[in-house]
């Protein structure tokens, strides 16, 4: 995992402090959190990475190899832990984008929360496929999913369990390769 | 130190026991990339990184990279090039059997793939290979620019590709004597070929192409018209210029002549009707320049007048690669079109360039006529 993150740092075009989305959100809507089903009640402060974060960390991940090169990127390694094609392609994407997002200091858990309109953008994924996998990865526990209230509105966030698949990347002996950033070319 | 006493001091690398640890622990890569250009074109994710993985083996090898004709691929079969794996082995991308079906599917249904079955080790085994239509595509997804270079590229292929039968050239000798002996003139190839006029020709640039015609157009309607007074005024009229069009209008102007069938034109022409050889030749020539490439468009008699062009050359017969058969056809529409213009028609003096020789034909055409 250490591989993925490893190359030189850069500077990013807005503060850390403003991807944060503090609870005091859902304080706000604390009477439509009663009537909820799956709330986060949580104290811990959560983290939230929405679809304008992702576009403001590419352009700053210069190595990235996706944009490098305007390839759709997948992870062999991943697709045999997933146990299906979609489901090891919507893990690498997560992996990538959380792999962002802890490269420039993020300290605490990561909640990605893209609509499945722009996880089609990213993966190119359909709804339903991307349904089906999402539910194949949260079965395996790779994946936690949750649904939050982020920017007054109810929506399904991801999060990565990266203890749980070290132990397995560990149990193999194998290792990811380079996911991003990094120079490598596939080709 | 643990190295030095399992070898000995001058053993060879390859023969010992650490290289074929080495070797086994070879590094590969551990990411399948899929150009998102593909995407575009197949509009289905599967078949797009199919389709890459297909083109992967398509591509050099790192070792031989400088030449982009040497692919990975090995089995040589019908002419080309395939590649050949099973339907399970295909799980080394992640893909199932059933996925690969659909896959496979998607890209037979575009025309970039054709699949053909075949057994290796008595196993089913498909062979894929991929088509001029998926090259055709990619390039002007590549390169949107350079659609004009691509057709010029086409033609020069096909033109190296074609080759002269000894058999057809027999044919159309006899077809030759077969015409002159119908319209007693021993001589008809000489002056339809003794003209010094421009050719079409595909390798040269539009622009070029088109001021050779405009010439080539403005002389044949001199001649066959005997009318001086250039081409100018039937410009305006269109806007491009184009010799088909001029036949469309004469033809207009003879609604009897169209109504007729090839054959009965024929008839007309020679006065007598053709033998069964004749008349199954006639068919053979007629079905080859209606379904020929180079004259698709339009009807047959803006076909007719496309191939005499061709064949006006003085370094036709002397070309190399060029379909005997069309000339043929030349002659057919130099027939026509001598029986469309039968009352205003003359043959030009030929005495000039080529002595008494050519003093038969003139005889000859003035019964016919």
């Amino acid at each position: 995992m250490k591989s993925c993150y490893s190359g030189p740092k850069l500077e990013l075009c807005f503060k850390i402090e403003d991807v944060i989305k503090a609870v005091d959100v859902q304080e706000e809507n604390s009477e439509r959190k009663t009537d909820m089903k799956n709330v986060n009640v949580s104290d811990a402060p959560s983290w939230y990475v929405t679809h304008s974060h992702t576009i403001a960390l590419k352009e700053c991940v210069v190595s990235d190899v996706a944009d490098a090169h305007d390839a759709i990127v997948i992870n062999k390694v991943l697709i045999d832990i997933a146990g299906d094609f979609n489901a090891g392609l919507l893990l690498t994407h997560i992996l990538r984008i959380s792999g962002w997002v802890k490269y420039y200091g993020f300290k605490f858990d990561s909640w990605i929360c893209l609509s499945r309109i722009q996880w089609y953008a990213e993966t190119y994924l359909t709804p339903k496929m991307f349904d089906r996998a999402l539910k194949m990865l949260v079965e395996k526990n790779l994946v936690t999913k949750k649904r939050q209230f982020i920017e007054s509105k109810s929506r399904i966030t991801i999060k990565l369990n990266e203890d749980y698949l070290s132990s397995i990347l560990q149990k193999r002996d194998t290792n990811l390769g380079y996911v991003s950033p990094c120079g490598y070319d596939p080709w | 130190m643990v190295v030095n006493s399992i070898m000995d001091e001058n053993c060879d690398i390859l023969k010992s026991d650490l290289w074929s640890d080495i070797v086994s622990d070879q590094r590969k890569p551990k990411l399948i990339a899929c150009r998102t250009e593909f995407f575009e074109m197949t509009k289905n994710l599967h078949a797009a990184i199919l389709l890459e993985k297909i083109f992967y083996w398509y591509q050099p090898p790192k070792a031989r990279k400088s030449n982009p004709k040497h692919s990975r691929l090995t089995i040589y079969r019908e002419g080309y090039m395939w590649l050949g794996k099973r339907r399970d082995e295909w799980a080394d991308i992640g893909f199932t059997p059933w996925q690969f079906d659909t896959a496979i599917k998607k890209l037979k249904e575009l025309d970039y793939v054709v699949v053909k079955n075949s057994k290796y080790k008595r196993k089913r085994q498909a062979l894929i290979r991929l088509t001029d239509r998926f090259l055709n595509d990619y390039y002007l997804k590549k390169y949107p620019n350079k659609e004009y270079e691509l057709n010029e590229k086409r033609m020069l292929e096909k033109s190296k590709l074609q080759k002269p039968d000894n058999r057809q050239s027999q044919i159309l000798h006899q077809f030759r004597l077969e015409i002159s002996n119908h319209l007693k003139t021993s001589s008809l190839e000489e002056d339809i070929f003794v003209r010094d006029t421009y050719l079409f020709d595909s390798k040269m640039p539009s622009n070029q192409y088109v001021r050779q015609i405009r010439d080539t157009v403005e002389r044949l309607y001199n001649l066959f018209r005997e009318n001086k007074k250039p081409i100018n005024d039937l410009k305006e009229e269109y806007n491009f210029f184009d010799s088909y069009k001029i036949f469309t209008i004469q033809q207009d102007r003879k609604s009897d002549y169209s109504s007729l069938s090839e054959l009965d034109q024929f008839n007309r022409v020679i006065g007598v009707e053709p033998t069964s050889q004749t008349r199954d030749r006639l068919k053979s020539i007629w079905r080859h320049y209606n379904c020929s490439e180079m004259k698709s468009e339009g009807n047959s008699l803006n076909c007719i007048v496309g191939i005499a062009f061709e064949v006006r050359d003085d370094g036709f017969w002397s070309r190399q690669g060029l379909h005997p058969e069309n000339a043929d056809a030349a002659l057919l529409a130099v027939v026509m079109y001598y029986d469309a213009y039968r009352d205003d028609f003359k043959w030009p003096n030929v005495n000039e360039k080529h002595g008494k020789n050519s003093n038969l034909t003139m005889t000859n055409a003035e019964e016919t006529a």
